[in-house]
């Protein structure tokens, strides 16, 4: 394993175990507010210093990693199988099913998702708990997000279709439907293990835009997009620039971690050729 | 005489070109084997591919019959016609690396098509083994733990001849097996299509365009030229009285390099014979190159 890949690897697992075990790393709860010090500087206390309201920055830190840990990999992974299962029939089996899902997918790609996202949530009851909409909606943009990724898997099983090897298997007396799942999905694994690695941080940064809108996690879970607002004022990062970098530094690092792997696997798929 | 195991009469149209098999007519019987030469663009391909029913989309629905066994491949539904796929007509395709799927063990590919046709999948081991001994295969099981860009490629080429021979089927069509292979282990892989045929009754349809290379293997040639057969009989016929001027200039496309490697002597005592009869005598390549 080269260094790069190392690095990645345990800042991966430092990000997994922050957010795991968050209850006992976090000095303070995600939403105790300290009204004696509000908008406080890093201090001994508060190691990120607090926010507006005066809740502790570096616990809301700790906590919001689940966020971005668990639902954007799980919205991504959803969509990747979508796109795996509606790319891959359309390529493998051509003709008039190739056209209509093609054109589904161009339906989901024309959607304007963004109105999609607030209609929904408008539709769903006020006091709804928070953990249940921000779910919702990662769920929503799995159901959106494949559309992109299913055209370039549609490519790729194209690919396969046609080769020799599809050939032979045919030869074989091999069906149809097992043709599709032991030696077309295989073949396509680095490609959608591909459109995972890149669907994470894409689901991780627009959960961050979503918050912007009120859209995101709600108060007062915390989520790195949420965190993030904080820096949404230019006055204020102007006056205080170091103000408040954790949640953009473990985004970067988070979304730079996936980039890594994502590098790594094309290195592999091209040592194996 | 019994009734041939393949009969076939067959016009094959492309969308994009007419005519790419012109009333085609040929017999296989039982255990024998058949040589179909000729050059590329000739249609054996796509003779092939329509007994299999594998033909590509461009293709218009090949018109005529496939007797095999006494029935009409062409007339069979989809479903019956996989089950013959592989069982009882197999084929080997001519690039083997590009025949074996890259993401999958050979043990895998091996058990994929012995599940093709049989329920009992936990039998697939024994029989991939021997099967690997039939075709002289080295490492045997460890074999099937590889990976396909693990072999070289006469090995690649045993597994597919390996593959199509797994469930002993009855026809076996070779479609240029050793086109992607050097002289020495093309000729390897040629003596052990005969000793296959020979071992296990299996008829062949041979396919390719060198007429010398394969004449030592097949019982029977047919010559095909633009779609039309022009010229089908026992081997030793064709190279004694080939009828037709295209079979003759075949014949005589044999290297006349004095260094070749004679591939039968027979036979280059026959093209010898044939040579004679023909006005005009070839070009010879000069002693010295």
């Amino acid at each position: 394993m080269k260094l790069s890949s190392k690095i990645a690897a345990g800042a991966l697992l430092l990000i997994v175990f922050a957010s795991v075990f968050a209850n006992f790393l976090a000095p303070h709860g995600y939403d105790e507010q300290f009204r004696d010090a509000i908008s406080a500087g890093p201090s001994h206390r508060f190691p990120l210093g607090t926010d507006d309201l005066g809740r502790d920055r570096f616990s809301r830190l700790l906590y919001g990693s689940r966020v971005s840990l668990v639902l954007a990999p799980a919205a991504a992974l959803f969509s990747t199988l979508l796109a795996g299962l509606v790319g891959g029939l359309a390529g493998m089996f051509g003709g008039r099913c190739e056209k209509v899902l093609m054109m589904g997918t161009d339906l989901v790609l024309s959607l304007p998702w963004l109105f999609l996202l607030i209609a929904v949530r408008a539709v769903l009851p006020l006091d709804c708990a928070p953990p249940l909409s921000v779910t919702i909606t990662f769920l929503l943009l799995g159901c959106l997000g494949w559309a992109p990724a299913a055209r370039v898997v549609r490519a790729a099983a194209r690919d396969v279709r046609s080769s020799a090897f599809a050939l032979q298997a045919r030869v074989c007396g091999i069906s149809e439907t097992r043709l599709f799942w032991r030696h077309l999905l295989p073949n396509l694994r680095p490609v959608l293990a591909a459109q995972f690695l890149i669907s994470v941080p894409v689901f991780i940064i627009t959960e961050a835009n979503l918050g912007l809108l009120g859209l995101g996690v709600a108060e007062p879970l915390p989520s790195w997009g949420s965190m993030l607002r904080e820096l949404e004022n230019l006055g204020t990062v102007l006056q205080d620039p170091i103000r408040n970098p954790g949640p953009l530094c473990t985004v970067v690092m988070l979304v730079l971690v996936v980039s890594c792997f994502q590098l790594l696997l094309r290195s592999r798929a091209e040592e194996l050729g | 005489m019994s009734a041939p195991l393949l009969d076939l009469r067959l016009t094959v149209d492309y969308t994009n070109k007419p005519g790419v098999l012109r009333d085609v007519h040929l017999e296989i019987q039982r255990g024998e084997v058949v040589g179909l030469i000729g050059e590329s663009g000739s249609g054996k391909s796509t003779l092939a591919l329509s007994i299999m029913r594998l033909l590509p989309g461009q293709a218009a629905a090949p018109r005529g019959q496939i007797q095999f066994d006494g029935r009409d491949l062409l007339r069979l539904k989809g479903s019956q016609m996989r089950a013959i796929r592989g069982r009882e007509i197999a084929m080997v395709l001519q690039s083997p690396i590009l025949a074996l799927n890259p993401a999958l063990r050979i043990g895998t590919q091996m058990a994929e098509t012995w599940r093709a046709h049989e329920k009992d999948a936990s039998r697939w081991r024994e029989r991939a083994l021997a099967t690997f001994e039939l075709v002289a295969l080295p490492w045997g099981a460890e074999l099937l733990e590889r990976f396909p860009r693990q072999l070289s490629v006469g090995q690649a080429q045993r597994v597919l001849i390996a593959m199509a021979i797994l469930h002993r089927p009855r026809l076996l069509i070779a479609d240029e097996p050793t086109s992607a292979l050097d002289a020495i282990t093309s000729a390897e892989v040629l003596a052990l299509f005969k000793t296959l045929s020979r071992e296990l009754n299996m008829a062949m349809l041979f396919i390719s365009h060198d007429l010398l290379s394969v004449a030592a293997l097949c019982d029977r040639l047919a010559i095909l030229r633009r779609g039309e057969l022009v010229e089908s009989g026992p081997t030793a016929e064709i190279f004694q009285n080939p009828t037709h001027g295209y079979t003759r200039a075949l014949i005589s496309a044999v290297p006349q390099h004095p260094m070749a490697a004679p591939v039968s002597n027979d036979l280059m005592a026959l093209s010898e014979f044939t040579r004679g009869q023909n006005e005009a005598e070839p070009v010879k390549a000069p002693a010295h190159v």
